[in-house]
């Protein structure tokens, strides 16, 4: 029997899925709860986990190994954890309004974001390939569900159909790689893989670059990294807004924690193998998604594309695993997270009508309409492209800087380049806002409080992570893994 | 006598390669989701005859788990299927293609 | 209470702050000025604190600086530098020694009076809540600079006085001209700024630091770090000090990128006092005085400085002889006085060049206010032709300009005596006998000129319209109120620098650090008072001169009338000279017909040489190659950017066609893609 102590650490995790089930039951329960007060439940079961979570973490000093070695507490795990939980109490704030205005039942919505999140926390703290695939389905299990949530929208439940079925290939695909490894190194803890691993393929065992393989295509998959970015751009277009920037944001971080966690801990030995694997993938995703992105009218489309470009400057820190590159990739996500919400939660605020507002003509002459917004939307596409003096520039500096002193000089010039090309597309938005006279004149009516609070929020966050960046590399550095072998 | 291992590996890649191709040829929703079933218990069936190579109970201990979450993935899967098929009063996913470029 | 420092900034910005976001638009005027000059009165008030605070501290008796890092702002991470490995972090900290602290007290004193004004001036604008955003946001940048204790956060102000300017001078931005001026300025001084970034990276690869406490000690311990290596065949000294230099040169308006100043002339009248006379375009020369140590090691760049700095005083001086336009004399006479300033710092003398920092920033801000007060007057008329007499209807205005021109002059006891005669006297210590008499030729120069716009614009009789007769009135207090303060500091200012009894040079002398190693000619400059005496009767003798000369030109009701009629008698040489030389009212009353005998065979040679073979030449050869690079533009440059972008859209329309909607097409790419990693693990999997 485990040490009953050990389920305390887990309690967050645990905590947020019993909130989650809870808000299930109660809303089977005659009408439910009202849409309000199921957002307003939410949010107090995130912010109670979020002060379990400070005492996990003051309680646990190092990192500690859980359930025989198959969670694991540590800096990294804690640094995701608190992401998720701002990412997903963002995307709760951001969902309030549009969850009204939609008709549909609310109370599953928001049991659906707090289990997915629940699986997110436990991706961050798996530390054996079974703990952190069966993590990994819980949220994609919620997200499927949460994409087709508006179920009479033929384009909400198209996405949805989309998404679960390439997801449960690449799921497919993933445990078959693990069932390889397995049988290349004879368990599925991290730890142990590492050195496993490190034997069989002094052997020569053809299992393992076989189960690498597919096992990375899946991460890749999950993080929408070129050539498994395929579902990205539908997937995020059809799904509602508020679960796009979730997506976007928190399920992204969560991939990328798991990603990390699997390349450093698990196959670190293997480095020399997979180095080349990913330099190609991510100079592929920075291409593909900023070329892509160039024709695109559709902003959340766009977006999407801008979110698999992103994708891939992160993947190139994680290739540098060294220090800096690591907390630069922890960093940049930080910084990401606030960006993404606050551009989703502009592209929310235009919409009107379910879909439309999304285009770049629907941004014409935003300056003159609401000032405000178009000044908070511009911070937002200079943090995307990186532009100084936004946390962007920082996460994207950084990260070239990483890899360069890695040796990855050439991955670090297609990032430069792909970022110039970047520029056209996000500053064309700029330039509908401030240059395009504008159909109708009226303000953009800020009738939604927690949304413009969302932005600001956000726009905040962006410029303080690009003017003060020093506190935030510190929690960055907080969450460093060291990879295995090296 | 008993079944040498290398039968049970080469089954169960004979079986991902089937699903696969399945999942790659078929153009109805259900059947595609069943090539997929077909790639997960590959992957079990690889994972339990590895758990009797090494003598340790991992791999048994996660088909178990890859059992119920395939039974979940089904139930989420088939009640979009429904969905989908009230709205569009059909599951050829070829036909489903309102959302591109 | 020097601890304080911090806050001296950053009460102007909260300032632009409050009056540009957070109550844009919601309050009355009387709010918004008293928003903005209480801050600024604050910050001065409080700048007088930190003075004394650190005067009074020990580390002023120790002649140590007062140093706070508050924040790191870039932890940029490990870079190599000639001597290993450093850990270059950019920190947000401010420096009070004796340089920032002249430099404090002129930037929010004179500041906090051109605030007071504007609020008279600009009661009947448009825009006046924007105007004191900017004005604010101004002070805020603007002490940023001269507090920053590192290179890095000087540039932040550097390049934040720079984006105010632009700002400011493109006010009214309803017109045409404003927003071009103001583009003019922003254009010219990037030019300068990415010289100036280009040093300071040659500063942070050498050393890997940007902090002055850091550099210039190290420097001043070992000249050998930076005379020893050489970038591009200059010393590193040298080729910092030039890169700073051509830096200053933009923001400080010296040849050859002094043009946008004139221009800049288009904004507000208060904020061309403030900025484009007091304070920002003196950044250039605090900058010099701040980096001295590495000007000290590189004599020949110093030289450059001064001769630049001699060449740009007289050039400016010239042209403002012959300006009509009351804030156009007044820019050039800007530009004069700054190019004084490098020829000071240029010849080491850099507590020479502060101490005229400081008193042309009285008397200059003063001039300004002065003539804003004038045009108050004459409804917005700036052309001095048609002013005269106004001694009458602005007696204040009139004494106080008059108290003005008198201390740019250079008489005695006025502010720019004192000033001028130091850099004339270092000049003359150094034997730099032709700067000297550069100086002395301009000293004149500023002399004629200045008087020549009193006498026009106070004296005779009145020249403009009834109606402006009708308007003409003496300004309000608060901005008559602030011209005396300025009057009375336009007298005193100087007198710190008495020669002999000099307490301004020995405060600034912790700051000016000596290289060691062989030591400068100091030893002429010593023997002050009875040396000083001879050189600074005959400035005395030569400006009282100069004054008397505009006098027998200008005085009464002479002098408009002659040039006038020459002007109209030859329409073109009128229109070629008063293109940028239009020195002819000088030589009127000089030396008239030999002038306009020569002008006259050079306008010949002219009509007849230049414009028919040299220019009508040209321009055929010109419209020849234009349209050469024409053909070349449009078919070779603009053929490559398009195949760039046609190449980028062609491959972003082939990848949207992969997006093509259907699911099995999409596992179709999952599975390629699986078969893409095999491959590339096969070909690039080592061992």
């Amino acid at each position: 029997m485990p040490d009953p102590q050990e389920f305390l650490l887990l309690a967050p995790e645990i905590l947020l899925a019993s909130a989650g089930l809870l808000l299930l039951l109660v809303g089977t329960i005659g009408r439910g709860l009202g849409n309000r007060h199921s957002a307003v439940v939410a949010l107090a079961s995130l912010f109670l986990t979020a002060i379990d979570l400070y005492a996990v973490g003051r309680s646990v000093p190092g990192s500690r190994l859980l359930f025989h070695g198959t969670f694991v507490i540590d800096g990294f795990a804690l640094f995701w954890k608190s992401l998720i939980l701002i990412a997903t109490a963002l995307t709760i704030l951001l969902s309030i309004r549009y969850m009204e205005e939609a008709g549909y039942r609310a109370g599953e919505y928001y049991a659906l974001l707090l289990l997915a999140s629940s699986g997110m926390l436990l991706m961050a703290s798996g530390y054996s390939l079974l703990t952190i695939w069966i993590a990994l389905e819980t949220m994609a299990l919620a997200s499927y569900i949460l994409a087709g949530y508006f179920k009479r929208h033929l384009r909400s439940n198209e996405a949805a159909l989309k998404y679960f079925i390439l997801g449960a290939l690449s799921s497919g695909i993933l445990l078959y790689g693990i069932s390889l490894l397995y049988g290349a190194a004879g368990t599925v803890q991290l730890g142990e893989l590492a050195r496993g691993l490190e034997l069989a393929r002094a052997q020569g065992s053809l299992l393992v670059p076989l189960g690498w393989i597919l096992l990375s295509a899946g991460l890749f998959f999950k993080v929408a990294a070129v050539p498994f970015h395929i579902w990205t751009p539908d997937v995020y277009v059809g799904a509602p807004t508020p679960i796009t920037a979730y997506l976007a944001a928190a399920s992204k971080a969560a991939s990328f924690a798991i990603l990390i966690r699997i390349f450093y801990e698990g196959l670190g030995t293997l480095y020399g193998d997979w180095k080349w694997i990913l330099a190609g993938v991510a100079a592929a995703s920075m291409i593909w998604g900023n070329v892509a992105a160039l024709i695109q009218d559709n902003v959340k489309r766009m977006l999407a594309y801008s979110s698999i470009a992103h994708a891939g400057y992160v993947l190139m820190g994680v290739l540098a695993a060294s220090e800096i590159g690591l907390w630069s990739v922890l960093y940049y996500l930080l910084a990401y997270t606030f960006i993404t919400m606050g551009a989703f939660a502009m592209v929310l605020l235009l919409e009107r009508r379910e879909y439309a507002g999304e285009t770049c003509a629907d941004y014409a002459g935003l300056a003159q309409r609401s000032p405000f917004l178009a000044a908070m939307m511009v911070i937002f596409l200079v943090a995307l492209t990186g532009i100084p003096p936004t946390g962007g520039f920082f996460g994207k500096v950084y990260l070239f800087a990483a890899a360069v002193q890695a040796g990855w000089t050439w991955l670090a010039a297609v990032g430069v380049v792909t970022s110039a090309i970047s520029l056209y597309y996000y500053f064309r938005i700029v330039v509908y806002m401030y240059q395009t006279d504008s159909a109708e004149a009226t303000p953009v009516p800020l009738r939604a409080p927690a949304l413009v609070t969302v932005i600001t929020l956000c726009a905040v966050a962006t410029l303080v992570l690009g003017l003060y960046p020093e506190p935030f590399i510190q929690i960055a550095k907080s969450g460093l893994l060291v990879v295995a072998g090296r | 006598m008993t079944v040498p291992l290398s039968w049970y590996l080469i089954l169960g890649a004979v079986l991902f390669a089937i699903g696969a191709v399945g999942a790659l040829t078929r153009r109805n929703g259900i059947s595609i989701f069943l090539s997929i079933e077909v790639m997960l218990n590959a992957a079990n069936l690889t994972l339990i005859a590895y758990a009797r190579q090494w003598e340790s109970h991992a791999g048994q201990v996660v088909v178990f788990f890859v059992m119920a979450v395939a039974a979940a993935e089904a139930a989420v899967g088939l009640a979009l299927f429904i969905a989908v098929f009230r709205q569009r009063h059909t599951i050829d996913l070829n036909r489903i293609n309102l959302l591109r470029w | 209470m020097h601890e304080l420092v911090w806050l001296i900034p950053v009460l102007p910005l909260l300032g632009a702050l409050l009056n540009g976001v957070v109550l844009k638009g919601r309050l009355g005027k009387n709010a918004v000025a008293w928003v903005a000059c209480g801050l600024v009165g604050l910050a001065a008030l409080l700048a007088l604190l930190v003075i004394g605070g650190y005067l009074g501290s020990p580390e002023h008796a120790a002649h140590q600086p007062f140093e706070r890092d508050y924040y790191t702002w870039m932890p940029a991470g490990a870079i190599t530098t000639p001597d290993g490995v450093k850990d270059l972090t950019v920190s947000v900290g401010f420096l009070v020694d004796p340089l920032s602290c002249v430099m404090l007290f002129v930037v929010t004193f004179v500041g906090f009076l051109i605030h007071l004004y504007s609020v008279g001036y600009m009661a009947h604008e448009d825009g006046f809540q924007r105007y004191f955003t900017y004005l604010n946001l101004f002070m805020g940048a603007m002490l940023l600079l001269v507090l920053g204790n590192n290179y890095a956060v000087l540039f932040v102000g550097w390049e934040g006085v720079g984006l105010c300017s632009y700002l400011l001078i493109g006010f009214y931005f309803k017109q045409d001209f404003p927003p071009y001026a103001g583009r003019k300025a922003f254009l010219v001084n990037r030019i300068g700024d990415f010289a100036f970034v280009v040093g300071l990276f040659a500063l942070v690869s050498s050393f890997g630091t940007l902090k002055f406490t850091e550099l210039f000690p190290r420097i001043a311990a070992n000249p050998a770090l930076v005379q020893g290596s050489y970038v591009l065949g200059l010393s590193l000294a040298s080729f910092v000090t030039l890169c700073l230099f051509i830096g200053a040169t933009g923001k400080s308006a010296q040849i050859p990128l002094f043009v946008w100043l004139p221009d800049a002339m288009a904004g507000p009248t208060p904020v061309s006092a403030l900025i484009h006379a007091a304070t920002m375009v003196t950044a250039g020369v605090y900058m010099v005085a701040r980096s001295n140590v590495l000007y000290q090691l590189a004599p020949e760049i110093s030289q450059l400085v001064a001769v630049i700095g001699a060449a740009t005083a007289l050039f400016a001086a010239t042209i403002g002889l012959a300006q009509t336009d009351i804030k156009k004399v007044l820019a050039y006479s800007t530009v004069s006085q700054l190019g004084y300033m490098f020829l000071a710092a240029g010849l080491a003398a850099y507590s020479a060049a502060v101490f005229h920092l400081m008193t042309h920033a009285f008397f200059k801000a003063l001039l300004f206010l002065g003539s804003g007060s004038v045009i108050h007057a004459m409804g917005g008329e700036q052309d001095m032709r048609k002013m005269g007499g106004l001694k009458a209807a602005l007696p204040q205005t009139y004494r106080t300009f008059l108290i003005g021109a008198l201390a740019i002059a250079g008489i005695f006891p006025f502010a720019g005596f004192f000033s001028k005669d130091e850099i004339l006297h270092a000049a003359l210590g150094r034997g730099q006998w032709a700067l000297y008499g550069v100086g002395l030729l301009t000293a004149a120069l500023t002399a004629f000129y200045m008087f020549r716009a009193v006498y026009m614009t106070f004296h005779g009789s009145f020249r403009g319209s009834h109606e402006q007769e009708h308007h003409l009135h003496e300004s309000p207090p608060t901005m008559t109120v602030p011209l005396w303060i300025l009057a009375v500091g336009a007298v005193v200012a100087g007198w710190v620098g008495f020669p002999g009894w000099n307490v301004f040079e020995h405060f600034l002398e912790p700051v000016i650090l000596r290289p060691a190693g062989p030591a400068e000619a100091e030893g002429a400059v010593a023997g002050h008072a009875i040396g000083a005496l001879i050189p600074a009767i005959v400035a005395l003798t030569v400006a009282a001169l100069a004054i008397f000369a505009a006098s027998r030109v200008f005085g009464g009701d002479r002098g408009l009338e002659g040039g006038r009629a020459w002007a109209e008698r030859f329409p073109r040489v009128h229109r070629l000279l008063s293109n940028k030389y239009w020195v002819d009212e000088l030589y009127d009353a000089t030396v008239v017909r030999g002038f306009w005998a020569t002008a006259r065979g050079l306008f010949r040679f002219d009509a007849s040489f230049i414009d028919g073979l040299l220019v009508n030449g040209a321009r055929h050869v010109t419209v020849a190659f234009s349209l050469l690079s024409g053909v070349f533009d449009k078919y070779v440059v603009d053929g490559l950017v398009n195949l760039v972008g046609t190449t980028l859209d062609a491959g972003s329309r082939t990848l949207r066609r992969v997006q093509s909607g259907s699911v099995g097409n999409y596992a179709l790419v999952l599975a390629m893609g699986m078969f893409a990693l095999v491959c590339l693990y096969m070909a690039l999997r080592q061992g």
